[in-house]
């Protein structure tokens, strides 16, 4: 108890703190003054150079209707592939859990191959290919040496087990078994369970409310012929994006692509996703006995291909992004020492993707650290940005984007996304410049526009503190 | 959640504190041309490495101190954990929390980790300002202050920490349990993060008696790796750190404990967790350790027998075999400064019927049978394929390389020796594998912990 009201006298202290006018929120002029012994900076302009050569992207459609990304790198003798088929779980229609089951069970064996010779077949040349299912996307990724010996049977490989999966009904059986097991495991992390509250109560009706991992009801009904359809209708080259980055040449690029997608089923592209349902008030507590209660607030937001994604993305860095700096990191983790971490972000998707404010507290912090939350939310829609804070997003933004492309496996994943949403080529790189183009009107307009604060959908997971107010369910 | 690209920064995101030996494969590298890596070393001790790499315009540096919770003494727990978090709370040049909004505000990240054998710090900015994070790790490496209420908030933030990465996790606080009993005797026995009791009653004077006995420049080794040219960051180095004077080190605690072949230790848990598992493990030595240099390499082929992907042993006879673990993994780290854990861990597959005591026989079968069987021609081509061909793609991050090379200098070896572990990884041969297997994987070697879960009642079931 001792340390309870410590915490208490911490979090007064903290308050009448951040009421001066020493804060940096309120005095700008405050920031340097500290920073005078801190000599480099004299030095340095804050503005990152844009002026990077950055590498060629080279895109095309090819003869099987697939969108194809190129970068050349040879740096490292190494090539990265991700064939991405528009088909997650946001296609699951009826059977939840038919999406990621059938792109986990890829590589459960082909009609040449079992399950054992396709994993051996790439692990024998040091190969690492991976699957993965989403809400939007049906990964395939492989990761191989760039010398000829290795990666042709590596390529083989991979170009066969997307286009000629079988299914086997034990691996099938094996699978379900496996995500059931993942179900039950879900069960006990708070983390999982809040998650999934936000997206059905989010996304009531829409498909992105289906759990792409399945349910315990959906699960044990799915069937390999459903597989089969489910991979009939949605592996084909049309409904395929195809990123490349590694030392190949653009030749050998091309007839990357074009092995890849000889066999592959033939149909067209998915149709597009309905609109995502508006934001709506909901409050919604799942009993959970742990000592911290996990916290998701939202609403549905935007499109990836939406004019306002880089007006949000700046914002919400100042918001809640940059995890030490934001305004919400200030008031929850050091002003009154919350939680461990908080932060926002939005996720834009083929439809209305989510804006999402997630943190941890001790379960008798929770209506603390809620009110503190909505307060700082209300304040940014209601202010917007300052001039320094958005100055100081960009850069953060500018300089993550950097990092994402000093990697091959950061540009393959560029790549694989200005793809998939049908972005303009040009957009790969043009990010940062699109970033140092917003403005603090357009930040202000495009949170008053997305984020109603009156419309806000509360999901809490865990103990029923005593010393918290009652906890409603409202639905 | 997933259908964002991960960037670089977001996987730097949340503070490390990740013990090193369950990164193996993360963090293998491959210096394939040596030519581009540049040693410097200063007067008052302080290591320098640089490796160019020119694919984007930026940089990362990182500064590893040689001090983590391995030489805490008992009741001091997590002390080196608690002044990691406060190297961001101000310095004489600087005002709390100044450190991390300077680095993003010109647009860089920044985190820091603590593990077992060291206190390492990062940055990663466009290269055009390594002059701003060099003199802020040097101003934090001399200058530091900490105040008594940010003292005291911190530690609730780092109690918060605890309960999140821990308390909560009932796979995490089993992994404390287990290493508690299988490390008896060692720094290794305690957690990274600290017992809870010991955080909590943590002083200001204990963490700065801490900070100004181990952070000096003989005591720590900066890597940077980016688009820079390494005369050049030798010269700011120089500038920034030069004029540090070198500090009396205490000695390292010694990482001794128990030997290999101590007797069978068994513990059960009981928690709130749905699965049952298993863990199992074998003190064993490793690259910094051994007597003999190959015997590390030919435990790292073994492990990559057994869990070296969807055709290695554990997944092809007993996830998809006989089907007693629904899942299973193997795990040994080259580099620590004692012995390694070689361990293997598991969920049994209750669907099919099997228990905790099927899947431990089924495991320890897997292990006798290296004692007895010579590794197949194909199975060592394949792992040997796996182990060179990552520690190729580990050179496509910056971080990685540099976290690889400020490992293996942290630990008194030389970067070069980078390029030896092919070597070594070459020459393992079939019998070696079952040498080590004999020697070290012995049933008076074995440490089993059992994580059941709670009998079931109303209390601990999830309700809407």
């Amino acid at each position: 108890m001792l340390v309870f009201a410590l915490i208490a006298v911490i979090a007064l202290l903290s308050l009448t703190e951040r009421d001066d006018s020493d804060s940096p929120e309120n005095n700008p002029a405050e920031i340097s003054g500290p920073d005078q012994q801190i000599k480099a900076i004299e030095n340095i302009s804050p503005e990152i150079d844009l002026n990077w050569q950055n590498p060629e992207v080279h895109h095309w459609v090819n003869k099987d209707g697939a969108r194809v990304y190129f970068v050349a790198n040879d740096q490292i003798p190494m090539l990265d592939i991700r064939m991405i088929f528009n088909a997650g779980s946001a296609r699951d229609g009826t059977t939840p859990g038919v999406a990621r089951l059938t792109n986990s069970l890829l590589a459960a064996g082909t009609s040449s191959r079992n399950a054992t010779e396709v994993a051996a077949g790439f692990e024998q040349v040091g190969a690492q290919f991976g699957l993965g299912a989403y809400r939007d996307m049906a990964m395939v990724r492989l990761r191989s040496l760039s010398a000829l010996n290795q990666l042709m049977p590596a390529l083989d490989l991979l170009a066969d087990l997307v286009s000629s999966p079988i299914f086997p009904a034990d691996a099938v059986e094996r699978d379900k078994n496996r995500m059931l097991a993942g179900l039950k495991h879900q069960q006990q992390s708070p983390s999982s369970i809040a998650g999934n509250a936000f997206y059905q109560t989010l996304f009531e009706g829409h498909p992105y409310s289906i759990p792409g991992e399945g349910s315990l009801k959906s699960i044990p009904g799915l069937q390999a012929a459903d597989l089969s359809r489910f991979h009939l209708q949605y592996y084909s080259a049309k409904n395929l994006t195809i990123a490349l980055v590694g030392a190949i040449s653009v030749n050998q690029a091309k007839q990357i692509a074009d092995r890849l997608t000889r066999d592959l089923p033939n149909g067209d592209s998915a149709s597009s996703l309905t609109k995502s349902p508006a934001a709506k008030a909901l409050r919604k507590h799942i009993e959970f006995d742990s000592s911290q209660t996990h916290i998701l607030i939202g609403t549905t937001a935007i499109k990836r291909g939406s004019p306002d994604r880089f007006a949000l993305m700046v914002g919400n860095e100042v918001l809640g992004g940059g995890a030490l700096t934001s305004l919400l990191g200030k008031e929850i983790r050091q002003v009154r020492g919350l939680s461990y971490s908080v932060n926002s972000r939005f996720i834009p998707m083929q439809a209305e993707g989510p804006f999402q404010i997630s943190l941890q507290t001790r379960n008798d912090q929770t209506e603390q650290a809620l009110q503190t939350i909505q307060q700082v939310l209300l304040q940014f829609i209601e202010q917007g940005p300052t001039a320094e804070q958005l100055a100081d997003a960009k850069r953060q933004l500018i300089g993550n984007s950097l990092f994402g492309n000093a990697s091959n496996s950061g540009i393959v994943g560029q790549l694989g996304s200005v793809g998939f949403y049908k972005l303009p080529v040009e957009s790969v790189f043009q990010t940062q410049q699109q970033i140092q183009d917003v403005t603090i009107e357009q930040v202000k307009a495009a949170f008053q526009h997305y984020l109603d604060p009156e419309k806000l959908t509360i999901i809490t997971v865990g103990a029923h503190a005593e010393m918290a107010p009652p906890v409603s369910n409202d639905q | 959640m997933s259908d964002l690209p991960s960037s670089l920064a977001k996987i730097l995101g949340g503070a490390l504190f990740a013990s090193l030996q369950f990164i193996l494969f993360c963090t293998s590298g491959y210096a394939q041309d040596s030519g581009d890596i540049h040693e410097y070393q200063l007067s008052n001790g302080l290591k320098l490495i640089v490796k160019e790499d020119h694919r984007a315009p930026i940089f990362v540096s990182q500064l590893w101190y040689r001090v983590g919770s391995s030489n805490e003494p008992g009741g001091l727990t997590g002390v080196s954990h608690v002044l990691e978090h406060m190297m961001f709370k101000g310095t004489e040049k600087t005002s709390p929390g100044e450190f991390a909004e300077l680095i993003t505000r010109y647009g860089g990240t920044h985190n820091a980790f603590t593990s077992r054998d060291f206190t390492g710090y990062y940055q990663l900015m466009p290269s055009d300002r390594l002059e701003l994070a060099l003199e802020l790790e040097a101003d934090r490496m001399t200058n530091l202050r900490i105040d008594e209420q940010e003292f005291q908030r911190e530690l609730q933030v780092v109690m918060e920490e605890r309960r999140q990465r821990t308390d909560d996790r009932p796979t995490s606080l089993a992994y404390e349990h287990f290493a508690a009993v299988a490390y008896a005797g060692t720094g290794y026995s305690q957690p990274v993060i600290g017992w809870m009791k010991d955080i909590e009653g943590l002083t200001v004077d204990q963490a700065m008696a801490w900070y100004k006995q181990w952070y000096a420049p003989n005591n720590a080794t900066l890597v940077v790796v980016g688009d820079l040219e390494p005369d050049q960051v030798f010269e700011q180095v120089k500038h920034h750190f030069g004029s540090i004077p070198a500090a009396t080190l205490p000695q390292a605690k010694p990482i001794t404990g128990l030997g290999y072949h101590s007797g069978q230790r068994r513990i059960e848990m009981i928690l709130k967790t749905r699965l049952p598992r298993l863990y199992l493990g074998f003190r064993v030595p490793n690259v910094i350790t051994a007597e003999h240099a190959w015997e590390p390499y030919a435990l790292e082929m073994l492990i990559g027998v057994l869990d070296g992907g969807f055709s290695a042993r554990i997944e092809k006879e007993l996830v998809r075999g006989s089907e007693t673990a629904s899942s299973a993994g193997a795990s040994y780290g080259l580099y620590s400064r004692g012995d390694s854990l070689l361990m293997l861990t598991g969920v049994p597959n209750q669907q099919k019927g099997f228990s905790l005591d099927g899947l431990e026989t089924a495991l320890l079968d897997q292990l006798n049978r290296f004692k007895t069987e010579p590794v197949s021609k194909q199975e060592l081509k394949r792992v040997r394929a796996q182990l060179i061909a990552q520690r190729v793609f580990s050179q496509d991050s910056i971080t990685t390389q540099a976290n690889r090379i400020a490992q293996i200098e942290s630990l008194g070896r030389s970067w070069r020796s980078i390029d030896e572990e092919i070597t070594h990884l070459n020459a393992v041969t079939a019998e070696q594998i079952q040498q080590v297997a004999q020697k070290y994987l012995t049933t008076d070697a074995l440490n089993v912990a059992r994580l059941l879960p709670q009998p079931t009642s109303p209390d601990n079931q999830p309700s809407q």
